[in-house]
């Protein structure tokens, strides 16, 4: 390809870029780095969390379809519930329930607030 | 490596790319689209969906090549838009207004200069746009665009025409 715009050239090499807009970084990065997460991706940060949200969800909903459709299932799941529950309804595991949300809120409240990183703030 | 921290979620890294690429995605846009704030709005969506694809991005490859792709595939979209909105507005060979050989003679070469460039097809601006104005090399320009590396170069002999002709017709 015979080429012979060596003017044209060394002009467009030379032309300089426009600056972009003043603030265009800066809303890049509120659009990016900086957004707010939504609740539920802040609250579940893995996603087994959000697919084991998902299937307890399904579960319940199923067992509401049943219980309204089907009277046979509603009453059969009833004494089903109560002799899961009776055992719980005793002070000795209530206790040992209590004492293990105790713990587990302990670690999530400690691990909450000493791993989070500190919050930057955007440079424009 | 930058990009591999930004994957890992490292927002300063992300940062640093933003910083990096602002501009030239800017310019690109702003080619390409002809119009400041579309070009704003683009550049805007070339990140935010660069950001949100992060973990598609494939280690090794250029970060301005996959930058530059997502930004020229925007405003295609947005000029598809356009041109399906405005039915034909936008010709092959736009009007930029005052000609560029009348831009000239107020002795403005890079004025005039821009002004033809604006007047080239979309296609050939383009490649002048990555290859001129930011140093791209034909491959990246080729990958970036999604055409064969021959046609780059054919873009680019058949825009250097052009703007010849342009700036030099009265």
């Amino acid at each position: 390809m015979n080429d012979d715009f060596d003017d044209l050239d060394r002009a467009l090499f030379a032309l300089p870029l426009e600056a972009p807009p003043p603030g265009l970084r800066a809303s890049i990065l509120n659009a990016t780095v900086y957004a707010p997460e939504p609740r539920i991706a802040a609250a579940l940060a893995r996603p087994w969390e959000l697919w084991a949200c998902g299937a307890a969800l399904a579960v319940a909903a199923w067992l509401v379809a049943s219980i309204v459709t089907q009277r046979a299932f509603a009453s059969a799941f009833t004494a089903d519930v109560l002799a899961t529950v009776r055992p719980f309804a005793e002070p000795m595991t209530l206790s040992w329930i209590a004492v293990g949300f105790v713990l587990a809120a302990t670690i999530w409240y400690l691990g909450d607030t000493t791993l989070r990183l500190p919050t930057r703030s955007v440079r424009s | 490596m930058l990009v591999a921290a930004a994957i890992a979620g490292r927002a300063d890294a992300f940062g640093t790319l933003v910083e990096r690429y602002e501009r030239a995605v800017y310019h690109l846009c702003l080619r390409t689209m002809r119009d400041a704030e579309e070009a704003k709005d683009c550049t805007q969506e070339a990140f935010f969906k660069a950001f949100r694809s992060l973990a598609t991005f494939k280690i090794g490859a250029k970060f301005s090549t996959w930058i530059f792709s997502i930004a020229y595939h925007a405003c295609c979209d947005r000029l598809g838009t356009r041109k399906r909105y405005s039915d034909g507005e936008i010709p092959e060979w736009a009007d930029p207004g005052p000609g560029p050989a009348q831009v000239a003679e107020r002795n403005d070469e890079a004025t005039a200069l821009r002004a033809a460039i604006a007047g080239l097809p979309e296609k050939y601006r383009t490649v002048v746009t990555l290859y001129h104005l930011q140093g791209r090399r034909y491959e990246e320009i080729a990958e970036v665009l999604d055409v064969p590396m021959g046609t780059v170069k054919t873009h680019l002999f058949r825009a250097k025409e052009l703007l010849r002709k342009a700036l030099t017709t009265p």
